[in-house]
């Protein structure tokens, strides 16, 4: 019996000023302070300018806001009802950039739109957190310990896996099975299963490092493993990253004043390291401050979730901040020399529009399940 | 409204979530303080020196050895002083200095000027290459800046002329190896094909240098010792290859091949005229490379395997084993040589215009008796001359791995010609066929297997690399009593009355038979003509006769077989005394 498909009836329909008195400030002001510091950061990384990052970014940041607000104030049901459309069409986009993407560093990354670089590896992350919050939402207790009931949301996972770790982004791919195992988790799977799959993990791990890994993964996981081995090559980065942090001391050398990313010593310090550059200029402090916000936005959002009164919403909150987690935690790992290198963005800090746009749509929808916390959505979402 | 039991899960489950966040956080601060806090200064100071900048170190490049172990190409360590222009603030008056110290001469400066016109300036300019202990602590100690000194080696090539074209050479690689400006690689030969065998493996030091790109000090931690590179073992005998390049250039051209005929080792290869590739570094380098590729003897040809000529009466050896092993003749059977035989409507000379009246299979090995041949392939035809050719080694490849370029030549038959030629097979091309001409082309190194596998009735295939394993060569299943018939013609060679007899060997008994040859000229003078102006003297030159001689030695229990081709010598005599004076050398360093 699922006593919990009650329609929902018309009366619980919000104006918008309700919505709005609804709006989690809580969750927007964070959101807000980490783009207004990554446009800081960016303006530092073209050494004191506008171009080439600061500008752009800002520009897609706006771009993120309109994305933002529309999904935060739209029906909560037309995303309930698209969860599988949005998987589908970020799924058609990773089989597209398998195929047909640009390659860089040996990877499958971008598929370029002509006017924009698209990386659907990141629009994935999110489409799979929506895709699973539907796919659970009406299953009752019972039916969460029968396994047959995990294949699906299994395969959802696995065949975008496989795709992209042959494009080959080891950390998105990574990503996205944490986010399975986190939702699994939590929706209520029996916890045998993960020993079972930890167990052949630590199995798997010899063929995946002869078999299935490009040299130059192997070189980043020697590297990390012994950052001498390749000083000049895979090691320079990483190396050069840890001195430009290091350096950075307590208080930082000054906005604009980092020796390291200033006189370009530092590689992809508007990207992937941009960590490292705020911890060069702002210090220990900055990047813990930065830290901080991080960490209020993951509270936040698992109050989102733990408040939250329909499962959908609840599970979109909660595997939102599961990825948001992963997002920052193997980003600053990376720069800080704890993980080895795998190409993961700093959420909200590092340039580039496809992890933002998911992003803001991710928040957006977090917002919209936090407005509509009281809201009982029904099995056929109508 | 959610599912009471699913929300107590919820619940349950996320206590893990928020405490492994917990962890991981605390991890990302303690990770954060480590660096920023605890480790800040070296950090700092590290930031401070700024930049790496990485010198890769060459390792000790392998030696190649001689069979008798005598190094033939290997490393000596020098003292390099170079500079580079970005890192100087006055180039031209740093030269000055430089030129002052350590005395340049006015070519060098040349070359260095045309070098920094040619690159970046941040490439390295080579000043001094091999720099004396004197020179070097005078520039040291003036610190100049960009310029830079340098401990590495260099190649020595002792074998010069002789050994080019085996050994090789080294030189810089086509893509510039970053921050190992003396960076080299196996161009040519044995250094080319084994170069990861010698490579080793190159070091690094790597430097700080503050903002302005002074270097400040080195980063122990990241100092990498060079590992040398291995060594190659030859099979060349360093006498006989010596000898045997010698005794050719006395001719001016020409290449030959000594091979031991129990193992298929080549003792000596050599092709004259060489060069010196110990001159290709150097402010003289482009002068000699120019020389050398105008030399219309072609000193960058290889022409064990890379020349290709007919193997002229040499081939006899090979109609006359068809012939026995077909049963067509006996060996005593006489032909009637008159000086000419005519056959269909052509007149088919003999090299001897008197004629050999009547002569047996042994000679007319002897001899060199072409009427007795030209009847003896039209009585086989080519297709049997043919077979046999190929079961000798001919229009075959060995060396290919390490020689490129080497040919297989052409032993014709109607299917080739049709193909090649575009007309039909002739009884007229088997009968010249018979004394090596028409369209066979063979080269040096297949003539010495060929007889190499006469004498020992084995498949023999040379090697030019020792290894611990002693081949084993399969039978080549000639009748032995068909080879002893041969042999006894190939011995009257160099007895009185042969056509070597003054090549005559004897060492502590050991004598020496062999086969005389000489080629008319074709493919190699029409390449050379199409190429260029050539004054009369050369295409006077060029118009002669190769010679060749494959010989083999002691002719009781044969051990060795040299062959050696003249270019352009008219006759055979030169190559015939090459082959004695090597297969002498072979002998008597047995002893």
């Amino acid at each position: 019996m699922m006593i919990h498909q009650t329609r929902v009836s018309n009366a619980n329909m919000m104006t918008l000023p309700e919505k709005l008195s609804r709006f989690l400030w809580g969750l927007f002001l964070p959101m807000c302070i980490v783009l207004g510091m990554s446009v800081m950061v960016l303006y530092s990384a073209g050494g004191g300018n506008w171009q080439p990052y600061a500008a752009p970014q800002l520009l897609k940041i706006l771009l993120g806001f309109i994305v933002f607000f529309y999904v935060a104030f739209s029906n909560i049901k037309i995303w309930l009802k698209s969860a599988y459309l949005i998987y589908a069409v970020a799924f058609i986009l990773i089989v597209l950039v398998t195929f047909v993407g640009d390659v860089g560093m040996g990877a499958q990354r971008w598929l370029n739109l002509g006017f924009m670089n698209v990386q659907p590896s990141e629009f994935i992350k999110i489409a799979l957190v929506l895709a699973l919050a539907r796919y659970f939402a009406w299953m009752n207790s019972v039916e969460l310990t029968v396994s047959k009931n995990y294949i699906t949301p299994l395969m959802l996972t696995l065949v975008p896996f496989a795709l992209i770790v042959a494009q080959p982004d080891l950390g998105t791919a990574l990503s996205l099975m944490m986010i399975m195992f986190g939702m699994f988790y939590i929706v209520g799977a029996q916890k045998k299963w993960f020993i079972i799959v930890a167990i052949l993990g630590v199995m798997a791990a010899p063929v995946v490092w002869f078999g299935g890994m490009h040299d130059y993964q192997r070189d980043r996981i020697i590297t990390f493993v012994n950052p001498d081995y390749d000083a000049r090559g895979t090691g320079y980065q990483i190396n050069q990253a840890k001195i430009a942090f290091g350096s950075g001391g307590i208080f930082g050398k000054g906005y604009m004043q980092g020796t390291q990313s200033q006189q370009s010593f530092l590689p992809e310090k508007q990207t992937d390291f941009i960590f490292t550059m705020l911890g060069e200029e702002f210090g220990f402090i900055g990047a813990f401050i930065l830290l901080m916000i991080y960490t209020w936005i993951i509270l936040v959002l698992f109050w989102c979730a733990k408040t939250c009164k329909n499962r959908f919403g609840q599970l979109v909150c909660f595997g939102f901040m599961l990825n948001f987690f992963i997002y920052y935690f193997i980003n600053i790992s990376m720069v800080l020399g704890l993980l080895p290198t795998v190409g993961v963005p700093l959420p909200l800090m590092s340039f580039g529009g496809s992890s933002l746009l998911s992003l803001m749509f991710g928040f957006g929808l977090c917002q919209n399940a936090h407005i509509n916390k009281d809201q009982q959505l029904s099995a056929k979402g109508s | 409204m959610i599912d009471i039991e699913v929300g107590h899960t919820f619940d349950r489950r996320s206590a893990l979530f928020l405490t492994t966040g917990a962890v991981l956080t605390s991890v990302l601060i303690l990770r954060m303080l480590q660096m920023q806090v605890f480790n800040y200064r070296d950090y700092k100071r590290k930031s401070e020196n700024n930049s790496f900048r990485i010198q890769i170190n060459m390792p000790e490049r392998g030696k190649i050895l001689s069979t008798e172990g005598i190094p033939i190409s290997r490393d000596t360590p020098i003292y390099r002083i170079y500079i580079v222009p970005e890192e100087s603030e006055n180039v031209d008056e740093l030269l000055v200095t430089l030129t002052h110290d350590l005395g340049l001469k006015q070519k060098t400066l040349k070359r260095i000027y045309a070098q920094m016109h040619k690159q970046q300036k941040f490439q390295a300019v080579l000043i001094s290459e091999h720099t004396d202990w004197k020179n070097l602590a005078r520039v040291s100690a003036k610190n100049l800046p960009g310029v830079h000194i340098s401990a590495g080696y260099a190649r020595v090539y002792e074998m010069g002329e002789s050994g080019a074209h085996i050994f090789g050479y080294v030189g810089a690689p086509r893509v510039p190896v970053p921050n190992a400006p003396f960076f080299t690689t196996g161009i040519l030969g044995l250094e080319k094909r084994f170069n990861d065998e010698m490579a080793g493996k190159p070091g690094q030091t790597v430097m700080l240098s503050n903002a302005v790109g002074r270097i400040t000090g080195e980063d122990e931690e990241q100092f990498v010792e060079p590992q040398p590179g291995h060594d190659i073992k030859t099979t060349i005998r360093y006498d006989a290859q010596k000898v045997m390049y010698d005794a050719l250039s006395n001719h001016q051209a020409g290449c030959g091949i000594a091979l031991d005929v129990k193992t298929g080792d080549i003792l000596a290869m050599t092709s004259a005229p060489g060069f010196d590739a110990g001159k290709f570094t150097g402010d003289d380098a482009d002068d000699y490379v120019e020389k050398l590729r105008a030399d219309y003897m072609k000193p960058f040809v290889n022409k064990t395997v890379e020349g290709l000529f007919p193997p002229g009466s040499t081939f006899k050896i090979i109609v006359a084993l068809a012939a026995l092993e077909s049963g067509a003749i006996t060996p005593n059977e006489q032909v009637f040589c008159p000086g000419y035989w005519d056959y269909g409507d052509r007149r088919y000379h003999c090299w001897e215009p008197r004629g050999h009246g009547h002569v047996n299979l042994a000679g007319a090995l002897a001899h060199s008796c072409d009427i007795y041949f030209y009847r003896l392939a039209l009585k086989i035809g080519i297709d049997a001359i043919r077979k046999m050719a190929l079961k000798l080694g001919l229009q075959q490849k060995y060396l290919s791995d390490i020689f490129p370029k080497e040919m297989a030549g052409v032993i014709p038959d109607k299917y080739w010609k049709e193909k090649h030629v575009g007309a039909n097979w002739v009884h007229g091309d088997t009968v010249i066929s018979g004394i090596g001409q028409g369209f066979i082309l063979t080269n040096c190194l297949q003539l010495a297997v060929m007889l190499a596998r006469v004498v020992s009735n084995k498949v023999v295939v040379p090697r030019l690399i020792l290894d611990d394993k002693k081949p084993v060569f399969k039978n080549l299943g000639l009748e032995n009593k068909n080879i002893r018939f041969v042999l006894n013609g190939l011995e009257m060679v160099t007895q009185p009355g042969g056509t070597a007899a003054g090549s005559a060997i004897n060492v502590d008994g050991a004598k020496m038979g062999g086969k005389t040859g000489t080629s008319q000229v074709r493919n190699i003078s029409k390449a050379e003509r199409a190429t260029g102006v050539l004054t009369a003297g050369q295409l006077e030159w060029n118009k002669r006769n190769h010679g060749l001689f494959v010989g083999y030695a002691p002719i009781d229990n044969p051990r060795y077989v040299v062959c050696t081709i003249t270019e352009h010598s008219g006759g055979s005599g030169p190559a015939a005394r090459t082959t004695a004076a090597v297969m002498k050398t072979l002998l008597e360093g047995e002893k």
